[in-house]
């Protein structure tokens, strides 16, 4: 008997999951099988290999990946009929549970420890791999000091970003009188490329409400809200479905599991504003009040939603609870560097060959991840950065790729750890245009309150798309220093006290790119477009006259059998000549 | 237990000790030491946007804001230093990089000598053609010359010429000079300092550095090398452009000024600048102007018939005009050239050429200059110059010339003129004036022992641009001296500025410049958009009136003869008003001049905004906005009605009216506490009468005449006008706000439907006459009546918003005079009922705390008051109170504005509000919740209170239509002995009384003990300014009788009550009306009576329906124009002063002391003298005597007087309370409204109606006396 598992999370759908789950039902259905079953889960980290389909039996299981519809035909054709695996398709050769290399063989899944391995839908799938065991033995043998003491000793940091202890969030929040309380799942995932709390919600839904629940015993409160984007429609969906059915089996409501505790919990969807993310623009949010951050202190664990205690974790942060509770905090603080403990999970982008999820242990450097589990850069060009924690974050130069994941080690990069996305950058990047792009985000989202984040982050920007496009002046870079440290040094809230870091990070490891730009007028990684010019080699172009017929500008001219030429006033930079040149024979500069 | 009231903490090094729980901006500024910031106001909550309040504190490494961050023990904290301020700077430069605004039009921006034309184009559209001479005197004292002969760099600036051209300034300042120059007053010479400084050069530059420095105290001496003062305005400026007796005018004007003048006195030759140090000047101000003509450079030059341009016009004032034969030629293409051409031609030559090197398009002479020069005959030749004078007899024959051609542009940007070989040619002229330029004559200035001045290689002295200074200390050179030839208004700015630079030199030894001010400008930040230009229609520029060229070359008189008179308006219509009203208010900009901001420092994106001005009184440009949010949170916390809020995000964020409707069209009241709060011009006043324009005005303290919190405004006055009201800051009232009423309402009542003059009756007709002999006629008529049917023919009325000396007055002339007891308001006839008051339970009818402890209210009910429309700036505070936690009850029949802040809302039957009380009462005696202590010790008959019959909760929600449960609820709240309570009840409004309501409020009061203690008990208003103080004051019989008792005086005697009163009017008893203030007449049954009446006597601010009826009529006067004082609701007694003048030339106290004398043959009564007999009459107002002009106090049941009343006893006999048996009637109130009651006249006048409206508003009247 044979179970066919399909990766059904929005990284899934949109490489066609849908089409290949519908593939897999009308093959069944037309040979009648019975004993086959077909099922979903949510993301397994492989990302670059969507549609993934794990095929199991009692003799093992196999992992394909890439799968379309026709390879499915194949799949099930061979493997389910007769018992062929189909080896060209499966993701990794090697697969197996337990041994695991390459991808999966420097990870460590505590927070993705269900996700890929179980239906969303299904609390059953949950409650088979221990699901709702902490909140059981919190409630019947804890005490809440005792799960602050415990969530403190494993040494967990938020995971939003900022890495505070979660242990001291909740003492304050406990401390702090009230006899309303909150806790809030902050699921606002706003940074360009990140992706790790979708895939939690949408994988493994209630290991997060397991994780509200042990929250809400600690502080002492009875009410919660997850604050989760819009855009995230089937992690509401998959929320949804799992409070519905924790409050069914009694998870969650009144008297949970029979005790006095209880604890009701809303959806609350924001409505896409990057700030919202930040705590008290999150609050002014679920009151119905603009989106706009306030000054802290007072800090939300004194005066959160409508004036209350209020304790707000990070959908990762929250997933990791269950476990610490089940496997003791020491477990957990064994794992990782003296400051940061446990794992993290990181959304792995760019241009690296394997991009997905990734959860490694603290302590591993930038350089494992990228090489080993991520098989290093794409076409193998040379590794130049990589962009940590979005918008908000700083570019890790190359040369230092030996930091290690801990929070410290990253902060003195000048970046932050922030919830984990990781933009991998080759040579071919313009670092000065991936701090324009970055900036150009921040800017839209700045919420407007403060002078310096509303105004300022403009006129970085607006310099940084000056040097882009060959306009920059002398002062530029003394002037863009200036401002971005003013607005880190004034800026109000977390959104404008972090926008201008890729700017400065780069600045500062990628100085002599930037002046490049201004003071020669050219962009080293020849990504600029203002700033580089195709030629054509003379040596390498047979005058195929392919390029010439595909310039959508007639820049290229030439006569049939000799060097082609680009004329530079006509050209508009799209690239189409170097794609369509067979010989090579099309170069920037 | 650790017992932590205070904390230590530095600032600034300054080791300060303070409670905890303030910021650090607070606790700085209450140790005086300033923190700049934009978006802080103390009255809300803390926003922190602007980040100008950055602070630095040990152990931190980001900067914290001090508006939001808590001052902890041990803190080390530095406001400023380098990093701070260069935080601060970058703030504001971030600011200002997008602030796409003017605070100076670039007319007054471009004016070098600092002239506002923006300010006096407004004073002339207005009228006011004094003021907008004097407004040009402030910093140029050449009005007349200038207005003839300025070279209008105002006008090369002004943005109308985006529209059509460019606003014709000159012709009006022209206009203006020309009107008002013969009506200035005498110049003040100050008192000498001690000082003296020597100007050697009497231009315009000496002159206007002589001016600026004798008005401050300064001797001066000018020394000239002409027989006359004005330098090159007297020598080198031909009279038909600027005539003698015009530059006579104008210097005669500064010397008058004490200044000291020698004439005929070369530097050099006559003195040198030794001698005048030996003299002893202080300092000199070397202003020796350009005045030798430039060498052409050719040959034969010296040949006779040729001659310097400038030498050429000196020898035509000197010597008279030569009689010219012949062709004369000129050579030069600037201003002198075209002077000498044209003065060349009224010297009688045949015909005058002028040649120039290149063309038109070059020509630097005035485009009008050339236009009168060719219409006069000039004939101009471009693309000449001359190589060479050849003679004919030792005189000139003719000039070789040479073509030019234009080349490449040259240093000046202009194209280079280019010689064409072989072009030579030669013109038969017989005088050769060369025109092309003068140099300084420098002799004089060398062979000092001081040390000899610098000069340069261009015959000019060598001094700092900005301080004058030259290489010799003390010794300040400018004007053409330094800059080379320029024109006058450049050397009138050099001398100011000079002034002010030597002036700070002799007073402190530093030669600093002037103080440059911050000044923000649009065209800083790019192009303005077309669409803006787009929105004015197009008007053609006024005019110059001209002589005929025929007529006016034939003499040297003045051939421009000013502008019509009719086309001033449309003229200074044209201007665009570019320049901020904020100019001199704007927090924005003081902290960019504290801070050397410069604007263009970022570039980039700027947003451009339309200016909203579809809001009657408010404007909104959020091109000015800096988001600060202080608005948008004023109406929020404030108002709690939201009527501004954000719209969109980021660098699109914008502050607009509610889903961006017109604002009139939000939730709106109109209150302008925006404007206030707004630390720019973002939101300013909407003048709709007067043109804006930035200017510096007195401020003078008043109090706001239109209800009786008794508001403390604020007038900023500028001349005999207002420029708007102002709250006070601090006011003692609620911090500084004001109602609509309040800030826009005072131009309706000083400036617009007065009465000016005063009138008798003549037959059918009013006739004006003089004010002395109205009062005579006033006198007699009433005296007439007196003595034909006796005292109770005369009827004394005088409304509640007079001031309380007025209102002693009035009842002094009845009492005193006519021996009359009939003195009442009109107001109080409008009740048929007696019993609405407390005296017989407390003594006396007054609130029994101040308003502003409203705040610390925990329960605040408010019955028969529409608070948010009677008492608005009452209601702020109930409102702040409400969302600070306050219960608020509102009990009325009526969805009030207030409800929506309400926890309960008791919504009775209208007319049952006693009921309610008394049912209330009920419940509380019957659960014992009533406070014992207060019941036995503070009253007298509690027992026999208690015994009355109670009422059952049921039958009291039977008749008064409210849920049994929530008149409980009521009475739980109010007599909870934890809880501050307070009554806020408005005793003018007839809305929701019912009889009885006020004396159960007084026993409600007395039962829960919550009166006579802070933050407890009544609050008692009016929408009249001064009810109280007519209660106090025995204007009304009813409050003669209380007040009888506490002063024994015996001339109190017979008072008549309302009922009585208006029984002796309508039977026609009543004979002669004294009518102070009050418009009578609205009521057509009295408008009878007064037809029949044989004198009526009417003092009042505006024409009336009662002013028809009167035999005499008196213009009264507003409190601004009045000295006296008022009694707010509250019981303080508030001091003011005359602002302005009153139209009839006496206050109204000093009207009805003059009627007083005239009637009773005794001396009129001083202000001094009357509060000494108020002082008399009601020991209350003991201290009214200590008040003087803007003083104030509170008076309360003690001597010593206090905000509390009742803290110490009631004003019964023996100082105890009485509970007030049967106040419990629920017959329903009798009550005939007889007149419009002003508070129904408030709902009925649409608010926007207070500014707009022009013709006369007669019910308005009774609102506004």
């Amino acid at each position: 008997m044979y179970t066919i598992t399909i990766g059904t999370a929005t990284c899934g759908i949109s490489a066609g999951a849908d089409k290949v789950l519908n593939e897999f039902q009308l093959l069944i259905a037309e040979k009648g099988l019975k004993d086959i079953k077909l099922a979903e889960t949510g993301c397994m980290g492989m990302c670059y290999k969507e549609v993934l389909v794990e095929v199991k039996n009692g003799a093992g299981k196999f992992l394909y990946g890439d799968v379309t519809p026709e390879k499915a035909q194949r799949i099930f054709n061979e493997h389910i009929l007769h018992d062929k695996p189909v080896d060209e398709f499966l993701a990794l050769l090697d697969y197996q549970e337990g041994t695991e290399k390459n991808f999966l063989a420097k990870q460590k899944r505590i927070v993705l420890r269900n996700c890929g391995h179980i239906d969303p839908m299904s609390i059953d799938d949950y409650l088979a791999r221990d699901g709702y065991k902490a909140i059981k033995k919190v409630l019947t043998t804890m005490t809440p000091d005792e799960v602050i003491k415990a969530v403190t000793d494993s040494g967990i940091r938020g995971r939003g970003g900022a890495g505070f202890l979660t242990g001291v969030k909740w003492k304050f929040a406990a401390q702090s009188p009230g006899d309303i309380k909150y806790v809030v799942c902050n699921a606002d995932e706003g940074d360009p490329g990140a992706f790790m709390d979708r895939s939690v919600l949408e994988g493994d839904p209630n290991s997060v409400l397991e994780g509200m629940l042990i929250c809400g015993y600690a502080i002492g409160a009875s009410e919660g809200y997850i604050y989760c984007r819009a855009e995230y429609p089937r992690a509401i969906v998959r929320l949804v479905n799992a409070i519905g059915e924790a409050t069914k089996r009694g998870f969650l409501g009144d008297n949970i599991l029979g005790t006095n505790f209880s604890f009701h919990l809303k959806i609350k969807e924001g409505a896409g504003a990057f700030v919202c993310g930040e705590e008290t623009a999150l609050i002014a949010s679920i009151e119905g009040h603009r989106g706009t951050p306030r000054i802290r202190p007072p800090y939300p664990a004194v005066k959160g939603i409508w004036g209350k205690p209020t304790n707000i974790n990070n959908v990762e942060t929250l997933a990791n609870l269950p476990w610490i509770i089940l496997n003791g905090p020491e477990k957990f603080a064994a794992m990782g560097t003296d400051d940061s403990k446990g794992t993290k999970v990181f959304a792995m982008a760019g241009k690296i060959k394997r991009s997905g999820l990734v959860e490694v242990p603290m302590g591993i450097t930038i350089n494992e991840i990228i090489f080993d589990i991520c098989g290093g850069i794409v076409n193998d060009k040379k590794f130049k950065g990589v962009q940590m924690g979005g918008p908000s974050g700083g570019c890790i130069p190359a040369a230092l790729g030996n930091t290690q994941i801990d929070y410290q080690q990253i902060n003195k990069t000048g970046a932050i750890m922030g919830s984990g996305g990781m933009i991998v950058v080759d040579e071919s990047t313009c670092m000065v245009e991936l701090a324009r792009f970055f900036l150009e985000f921040t800017q839209k989202e700045s919420c407007g309150k403060c002078t310096s984040c509303r105004i300022g982050t403009l006129r970085m920007l607006e310099i940084l798309e000056r040097i882009v496009a060959g306009q920059g002046k002398d002062e530029d870079l003394d002037v863009l220093k200036e401002l971005g440290e003013q607005i880190k040094a004034t800026a109000q809230c977390g959104l404008g006290q972090t926008a201008p870091n890729p700017a400065l990070t780069t600045m500062n490891y990628f100085r002599e790119e930037y002046e490049e730009h201004i003071k020669n007028k050219r962009c080293p990684a020849h990504s600029c477009s203002s700033l580089v010019m195709y030629l054509v080699d003379a040596t390498k172009c047979t005058g195929c006259t392919l390029c010439a017929g595909n310039c959508p500008a007639g820049a290229i001219t030439g006569v049939k059998k000799k060097a082609h030429t680009v004329d530079q006033d006509k050209c508009i930079k799209c690239g189409k000549c170097i794609t369509t040149c067979n010989f090579d024979a099309i170069y920037k500069e | 237990m650790e017992k932590r009231n205070q904390i230590k903490l530095a600032i600034d090094e300054k080791e300060i000790i303070c409670e905890p729980g303030k910021t650090i901006l607070t606790v700085a500024r209450e140790n005086n030491i300033e923190i700049p910031t934009l978006c802080y106001d103390p009255r809300l909550e803390p926003y922190g946007s602007c980040l100008l309040c950055v602070v630095e504190v040990e152990g931190t490494d980001k900067l914290l804001l001090s508006c939001t961050t808590e001052a902890r023990d041990g803190m080390i904290i530095k406001t400023n230093n380098e990093k701070i301020y260069k935080a601060r700077k970058n703030a504001l430069e971030l600011l200002l990089s997008n602030h796409f605004a003017d605070c100076r039009g670039p007319c007054y921006e471009k004016c070098p000598a600092d002239v506002n034309p923006q300010g006096y184009l407004a004073l002339a559209n207005a009228g006011k053609y004094k003021e907008a001479l004097e407004l040009i005197r402030e910093t140029n004292p050449f009005p007349l010359v200038c207005g003839r002969i300025c070279v209008r760099y105002c006008e090369g600036a002004c943005r109308r010429k985006d529209v059509d051209s460019p606003v014709a300034i000159n012709f009006v300042k022209r206009y203006v000079a020309d009107l008002e120059s013969d009506h200035l007053e005498s110049p003040i010479i100050p008192q000498h300092n001690g000082h003296k400084v020597a100007i050697v050069g009497g231009g315009p530059g000496g002159l206007s550095c002589a001016y600026f420095l004798a008005k401050r105290g300064y001797k001066i001496k000018i020394f000239d090398a002409h027989p006359k003062l004005g330098g090159m305005l007297r020598y080198g400026i031909p009279d038909y452009r600027l005539p003698q007796n015009m530059l006579d005018k104008e210097i005669q004007y500064i010397v008058d000024h004490g200044i000291d003048v020698q004439t005929n006195a070369r530097l050099g030759k006559d003195f040198s600048l030794d001698d005048l140090k030996k003299e002893g000047f202080d300092s000199i101000f070397v202003a020796l102007g350009a005045q030798k003509a430039k060498k052409m450079g050719i040959e034969k030059e010296e040949t006779e018939g040729v001659i310097g341009g400038v030498d050429f016009l000196e020898r035509v004032k000197k010597q008279g005009p030569p009689e010219f034969k012949g062709h004369v030629v000129v050579v030069g293409g600037g201003n002198t050239a075209i002077d000498a051409a044209r003065t060349a031609l009224r010297c009688k030559a045949s015909k005058v050429s002028i040649l120039y090197r290149r063309t038109r398009h070059e020509m630097p002479a005035d485009e009008v200059e050339i236009e009168d020069a060719l219409a006069e005959g000039v004939e101009i030749e471009f693309l000449v110059a001359p190589l060479g004078v050849i003679a004919e007899n030792g005189r000139v024959k003719s000039l070789r010339c040479q073509k030019m051609e234009l080349g490449e542009p040259d240093a000046s940007g202009r194209r280079r003129p280019v010689p064409v070989e072989g072009s030579e040619y030669d013109v038969i002229c017989n005088t050769i004036i060369a025109a092309i330029g003068q140099d300084s004559d420098l002799t004089g200035i060398k062979g000092n022992a001081l040390g000899d001045l610098k000069a340069t290689k261009w015959d000019t002295i060598v001094a700092d641009e900005k301080t004058f200074a030259t290489t010799i200390k003390g010794v300040f050179a400018g004007g053409d001296v330094v800059s080379g030839p320029a024109a006058a208004i450049d050397a009138i700015g050099a001398g100011r500025k000079a002034a002010m630079v030597i002036d700070r030199y002799i007073q402190t030894g530093e030669i600093l410049p002037a103080a440059s001010e911050f000044l923000s400008s649009k065209t800083n930040l790019g192009e303005i958009p077309k669409s803006y230009f787009e929105s004015f229609a197009k008007i053609d520029r006024s005019s110059m009136q001209q002589v005929d060229a025929e007529i006016r070359v034939n003499n040297f008189d003045e051939g421009d003869k000013g502008i019509a008179p009719g086309a001033v308006p449309t003229e200074t219509s044209r201007c665009l008003f570019c320049g901020c009203s904020d100019l001199f208010t704007c927090e924005l900009k003081k902290f960019a001049g504290e801070y050397d901001v410069n604007q263009k420092r970022y570039g980039g994106t700027v947003k451009k905004l339309k200016v909203d001005d579809r809001h009657p009184y408010i404007l909104l440009d959020p091109n000015k906005c800096i988001l600060c949010g202080k608005c948008v949170r004023t109406c929020d916390m404030l108002l709690g009605l939201s009527a501004l809020g954000y719209i969109n995000r980021g660098y699109d964020m914008v502050v607009r009216p509610s889903m961006e409707k017109p604002l009139q069209d939000t939730t709106c009241i109109a209150c302008g506490n925006c404007i206030e709060t707004c630390p720019t011009g973002a939101i300013s006043f909407n003048h709709p009468f007067e043109r804006p324009w930035p200017q510096n005005p007195l401020q003078l303290e008043s109090v706001c005449n239109y209800c009786g919190i008794g508001c403390n405004i604020v007038y900023n006055k500028k001349d005999d006008d207002f420029w708007n009201v102002t709250a006070k800051k601090e006011s003692r009232y609620i911090n500084g706000e004001l109602c609509m009423r309040g800030r826009f309402g005072h131009r309706h009542i000083i400036k617009e439907n007065r009465l000016y003059e005063p009138k008798v009756r003549d037959g059918n007709k009013l006739k004006a006459t003089n004010l002395e002999y109205a009062i005579k006629h006033a006198a007699s008529g009433l005296k007439a009546v007196y003595e034909k049917y006796g005292p109770d023919a005369l009827g004394f009325f005088v409304s509640p918003k007079a001031t309380n000396e007025e209102i002693f007055m009035v009842q002094k002339l009845a009492r005193d005079v006519f021996n009359s007891n009939n003195i009442a308001s009109l107001y109080d006839l409008t009740s048929t009922d007696d019993n609405e008051d407390l005296y017989a339970a407390f003594g006396i009818t007054a609130s029994t705390l101040p308003f502003q402890q409203v705040k610390n209210a925990d329960v605040i009910v408010m019955l028969n008051s529409n608070v948010t429309e009677d008492n608005p700036v009452l209601s702020f505070d109930i409102k702040r109170a409400a969302r600070k936690g306050a219960e608020l009850i509102s009990i009325s029949s009526m969805e009030l504005e207030i409800n929506n802040f309400t926890t309960l809302w008791l919504d009775t039957r209208r007319g049952t509000n006693t009921m309610l009380l008394n049912a209330a009462i009920s419940e509380i005696i019957k659960h014992e919740r009533f406070d014992d202590d207060a019941v036995n010790k503070r009253a007298n008959n509690f027992s026999e209170f208690k015994n009355q019959p109670s009422i059952a909760l049921s039958r009291a929600a039977e008749i008064t239509g409210v849920d049994k449960y929530k008149i409980q609820r009521f009475a739980d709240i109010v007599s909870d002995p934890d809880k501050n309570v307070v009554f806020v009840y408005n005793g003018g409004s007839l809305l929701e009384k019912s009889p009885g309501d006020l004396q159960a409020i007084a026993n409600l009061l007395l039962l829960t003990g919550k009166i006579g203690k802070d933050n407890n008990g009544l609050i008692f208003t009016h929408e009249h300014s001064n009810y109280q103080g007519h209660r106090d004051l025995c204007a009304t019989p009813y409050a003669a009788q209380e007040n009888n008792k506490l002063s024994r005086k015996s001339t109190l005697r017979g008072a008549r009550s309302f009922p009585d009163l208006r029984d002796l009017m309508l039977n026609g008893t009543i004979k002669g009306f004294l009518i102070f203030g009050e418009d009578f007449a609205i009521n057509t049954e009295y408008a009878a009576l007064l037809t029949q009446a044989e004198h009526v006597v009417v003092v009042d601010m505006f024409q009336t329906e009662t002013t028809n009826f009167a035999h005499t009529t008196i213009p009264g006067s507003a409190y601004a124009e009045s000295e006296g004082s008022v009694t707010s609701q509250d019981r303080r007694v508030q001091a003011f002063t005359r602002v302005f003048d009153p139209p009839a030339g006496k206050t109204g106290v000093e009207i009805l002391s003059a009627l007083y004398a005239q009637s009773s043959g005794k001396p009129a009564l001083s202000i001094e003298t009357i509060r000494s007999e108020i002082a008399e009459l009601n020991p209350l107002y003991k201290k009214i005597t200590e008040i003087g002009e803007r003083g104030s106090f509170c008076w309360n049941e003690t001597a010593t007087g206090g905000a509390l009343l009742f803290s110490t006893g009631f004003l019964t006999e023996n100082r105890k309370a009485n509970f007030i048996v049967g106040a419990q009637s629920q017959k329903p109130m009798r009550r005939e409204v007889l007149c419009f009651s002003p508070i129904d006249k408030i709902y009925q006048i649409n608010r926007y109606q207070l500014l707009s409206s022009t013709k006369g508003d007669n019910q308005n009247s009774t609102a506004v006396l």
